[in-house]
């Protein structure tokens, strides 16, 4: 059965582009634009994967991955933030929060996302 | 007489105001350029259809000059923030770990050119240093980076850490291109880069060793360098222990 990812982010061009990049590996995709669609559908559809972006509007991606992992049901469903916030103390702070990854928007390479997508699920808990 | 509201703003105000501008800039900035760098990057892969010849060599030109531009954001960033006193960040560093964790996030880099770097160290236990903890590996990513980037392919750099008087002495040695006679007196300039510098890697923003200088000297340090054309380059840094 295909994996199921969750891409939470804003900008709808970088949106369509992982959905197109991770449709095309064999995932299924759900999208959220903002941080509370992103939580709902956290809950309702319990995705195998949560790809996040950080800056969004209204709430923020460090609140959704409190939120996340904050709630029994969906604790365990792996993050992996992708965002344009690079400083040394966000990364630590998402770390910390319970992100399984941290990537910088402008420094990966859309060939390392798939890996750690792949790595991040072949190691999540069942 | 009338007086006027009070309408003055402390320098911390200031300070934070123009920090969350300058935040907000940099995001504004960074969201357009890596959705292209993204989307470049599918397009080279084949994602939207094979390309003709051409048209992948105009993408490839337009995808480095893309890298380009995100690098001289990143760059425009660091210089921004580090233009600020930072002596509130200071923090105890263990500076081998921090030199160290400088040579495993250039692996990629060190790789790619077939580099050696020996990290050499005339002690085995040295006393914290107290700074700026991202600023630092900052400065000394900086001065690194252009030692593996400017070495010929299969070279060798060599960091050597030394301590002498309550300050740290750092020595970043490769055997590199060099820094010719007529560009070594501006070469901590801000947007400058040598002739054979742009001649080896055409896109660069010319401001790493500005803000390393910037930084090392915010810390009361100091950095000098010894250079010779196709024989390479040594920067010596010194570092108080304290700030």
């Amino acid at each position: 059965m295909k994996k199921n990812i969750l891409i939470i982010e804003d900008d709808e061009f970088f949106r369509e582009l992982l959905r197109k990049k991770l449709l095309t590996i064999g995932f299924s995709i759900i999208e959220a634009a903002n941080g509370e669609e992103g939580i709902d559908l956290t809950k309702q559809k319990k995705p195998d994967l949560i790809i996040l972006d950080l800056l969004l509007p209204n709430i923020d991606g460090f609140e959704v991955l409190s939120k996340v992992k904050a709630d029994t049901n969906t604790s365990s469903i792996p993050v992996i933030i992708v965002s344009n916030l690079g400083q040394q103390e966000d990364v630590e702070r998402g770390l910390k929060l319970g992100a399984s990854d941290y990537m910088i928007k402008s420094q990966f390479d859309i060939d390392s996302i798939v890996t750690k997508i792949k790595g991040v699920l072949s190691g999540a808990k069942k | 007489m009338i007086k006027k509201p009070s309408t003055k703003i402390s320098n911390q105000e200031i300070e934070n105001k123009q920090k969350s501008f300058i935040a907000l800039a940099i995001h504004k900035l960074k969201t357009p350029i890596s959705s292209m760098k993204l989307s470049l990057e599918m397009l080279l892969e084949g994602d939207f259809g094979e390309l003709a010849d051409d048209q992948k060599k105009i993408i490839e030109r337009i995808y480095q000059r893309n890298n380009a531009l995100i690098d001289l954001v990143n760059d425009l960033f660091e210089l921004a923030k580090v233009s600020k006193k930072n002596s509130n960040k200071s923090v105890s560093i263990n500076i081998e770990e921090l030199i160290q964790s400088v040579i495993d996030y250039e692996q990629d880099e060190l790789k790619k050119r077939a580099i050696k770097v020996n990290f050499e160290k005339n002690k085995t236990d040295y006393p914290k240093l107290i700074a700026d903890k991202e600023g630092i590996f900052l400065a000394i990513q900086n001065i690194v980076d252009n030692a593996i980037k400017y070495s010929n392919i299969g070279g060798e750099v060599v960091i050597y850490l030394n301590i002498n008087y309550e300050k740290f002495e750092l020595v970043i040695k490769d055997c590199g291109i060099g820094i010719r006679d007529l560009d070594k007196e501006n070469i901590f300039s801000e947007f400058f880069r040598g002739e054979n510098a742009k001649e080896m890697h055409p896109m660069g923003s010319g401001l790493g060793l500005h803000i390393a200088k910037t930084i090392i000297e915010g810390h009361g340090g100091k950095i000098t360098f010894d250079s010779k054309e196709h024989h390479g380059t040594t920067f010596y840094i010194t570092l108080p222990v304290k700030p």
